[in-house]
């Protein structure tokens, strides 16, 4: 293989990766941290928090 | 585990992986800066290749690093969202200025910069390459003043009404001098890491005997900026350090050791075993004044011990109990101008009182002896805070040798002759990360058990779900990170084995061609 034919394998590596992390940190997102995984935390929920006598 | 341990081992796994990538970044994107400066100062081609090659390089080390911040930005609401409603007023502007400037203004410069070679004039180009080092270096300016809030929360009130933390000063949040400090220790940092990167990579070609003119030039730029960061970063350390001194005193304390109060000037302890259960260190070395005039830099000013701000916490655990009783009430009785006096004089020390919490939920009812394990809670782990400074620095200064040394054989022309120094700078590579990380390690293993110093216990932070949903997403985010981390290993070695010519398409121009005229 020529250096000049190995140049563009540079930029596919790069387009690889960024698309396969793109995938990994979706599914992350729906799997972990989407909406429905976030609990409720507005000001009623943080004084029962740090005034409530739930023991953490 | 629980759920409390779990969100803080999650976040440090996120920080510390995420942190790989960034110093490569800032210290990568400002030598690119030098090179094409000489490049455009003197029209030689060999500077342009390499600024295209080593940019290559900074190419996967950033392709592989952005996003990988965002992980940290979804624990906020998921792991840490009593955290985030409690602070997210202050927190909340610098983090999202920070994203601005590293997702658009950083990739937008970072696209000029790889594909506009052949369509900007060269100085136009090289205006591109600076602004991405700003733009880089900005990125890191405003995550580091929302880090440095947690270290020293300035500019901000407690509103009882919306129970969080509310800007009152946005400038003193802005020039906060923690984060001030610390950014300009960070960045330096980032520096030192590119350089080394740099030098190790050059050294690897010089003991192959390839690329031999450009390993030489990059050894010689990475040699002399390196050697002015490293020394900055020890200088704007001790800045970092003193600034840390200002509020807190228990995190010098415990990096040090220093269980009692001495004596003005205090010794520094170059060596010693501390011991968390006996509050001694044993087999001790200590240097006579050495702390004192770092951390007060004065002859007559005392650095308090561990034992005497536990004393200090358990008074503030007094007051901060007031403050919790006004506070308590005020949620029945809103309009109690009394009450709202009552909170406001022992505001300061609410932080404290809720440290209580741990040991019991009616917090107004505590014991002295709860008062007491509060107290003592406020002590971060000595020992690993202890050893984690003294590598970092003795890696500092181990950097500043090796840079010195570099400098010194680029200017007899001799980097290719001892291969013992090019093997010392080759295996020298993953220091500089590991100094970076144990730097972090202090930062934020010495704020415990704060995560905002004085004003919230990490503890009350942490969202209200199950450790098994953070123990399944810690899981997920292991999987996530190694496989990147395979895949920048891979890429890196890769393209570093292809060396110039490879990666960049062509050979690289001997050392006098001149690039033709524009």
């Amino acid at each position: 293989m020529t250096p000049a034919a190995r140049r563009p394998h540079f930029w596919r590596d790069i387009s690889i990766l960024l698309v396969a992390k793109l995938v990994m940190l979706t599914c992350l997102y729906f799997l972990f941290f989407g909406p429905s995984h976030r609990p409720l935390a507005d000001s009623a929920a943080v004084s029962a928090q740090i005034l409530g006598s739930n023991q953490r | 585990m629980d759920i409390v341990e779990l969100s803080r081992l999650q976040f440090a796994i996120t920080a510390l992986y995420h942190f790989l990538f960034v110093p490569l970044t800032l210290g990568l994107s400002i030598l690119l800066g030098i090179m094409e400066t000489v490049y455009v100062m003197t029209g030689r081609e060999i500077w342009r290749d390499m600024t295209k090659f080593w940019g290559a390089l900074f190419g996967i080390n950033f392709a592989m690093g952005v996003a990988t911040g965002i992980t940290m930005e979804f624990q906020f609401g998921t792991n840490w969202a009593y955290y985030s409603h409690y602070v997210g007023d202050v927190f909340g502007a610098p983090l999202a200025i920070e994203g601005l400037m590293a997702f658009f203004l950083e990739a937008t410069f970072i696209g000029l910069f790889f594909f506009a070679w052949n369509k900007l004039p060269k100085v136009s180009h090289l205006v591109v390459t600076w602004c991405l080092a700003i733009a880089s270096n900005l990125s890191a300016l405003w995550i580091l003043i929302a880090n440095g809030w947690m270290q020293f929360p300035v500019g901000a009130h407690f509103n009882a009404a919306t129970m969080r933390m509310e800007v009152s000063n946005f400038m003193e949040v802005l020039f906060n001098p923690v984060a001030q400090a610390k950014f300009v220790h960070t960045v330096s940092a980032g520096y030192v890491v590119g350089s080394i990167f740099v030098l190790a990579i050059s050294a690897y070609y010089l003991l192959r005997g390839r690329h031999v003119e450009l390993a030489k030039r990059s050894m010689t730029v990475a040699a002399s900026f390196g050697l002015a960061a490293a020394l900055s970063v020890v200088v704007l350390g001790d800045e970092s350090g003193y600034t840390a001194g200002l509020n807190q005193k228990m995190k010098i304390a415990a990096v040090e050791a220093m269980w009692n109060t001495e004596p003005a000037p205090a010794s520094f302890t170059v060596f010693g075993i501390p011991d968390l259960k006996t509050h001694t260190t044993e087999y001790e070395v200590k240097v006579p004044w050495v702390l004192g005039l770092i951390a007060t830099r004065s002859v007559d000013r005392r650095v308090p011990g561990i034992n005497d701000l536990v004393e200090l916490a358990k008074e503030r655990i007094r007051n901060g109990l007031i403050a919790y009783d006004a506070l308590n009430k005020l949620k029945t009785d809103r309009n109690s101008e009394a009450l709202h006096e009552q909170l406001s004089t022992h505001v300061d020390d609410l932080g404290y009182a809720l440290l209580l919490k741990r040991f019991r939920p009616d917090v107004q009812n505590a014991t002295p002896e709860q008062i007491d394990a509060a107290a003592n809670s406020t002590i971060p782990n000595v020992p690993v805070l202890f050893w984690s400074f003294r590598f970092m620095v003795g890696l500092g200064f181990y950097f500043i040798a090796l840079f010195a040394l570099a400098f010194w054989l680029s200017a007899k022309r001799k980097l290719d002759v001892s291969r013992t120094f090019l093997r010392v700078a080759l295996w020298s590579l993953p220091l500089p990360w590991i100094a970076a990380e144990l730097g972090w390690i202090v930062a934020e293993y010495g704020r415990q058990p704060w995560v905002i110093e004085g004003v919230l216990p990490t503890a009350l932070g942490v969202s209200s779900t199950t450790a098994g949903n953070v123990l399944f997403s810690l899981i997920g985010f292991l999987v996530f990170y190694s496989s990147l981390l395979v895949a920048d290993i891979y890429l890196m070695v890769k393209y570093i084995r292809l060396g110039p010519d490879g990666t960049l398409g062509h050979a690289v121009a001997a050392p006098f061609v001149r690039a033709p005229a524009e």
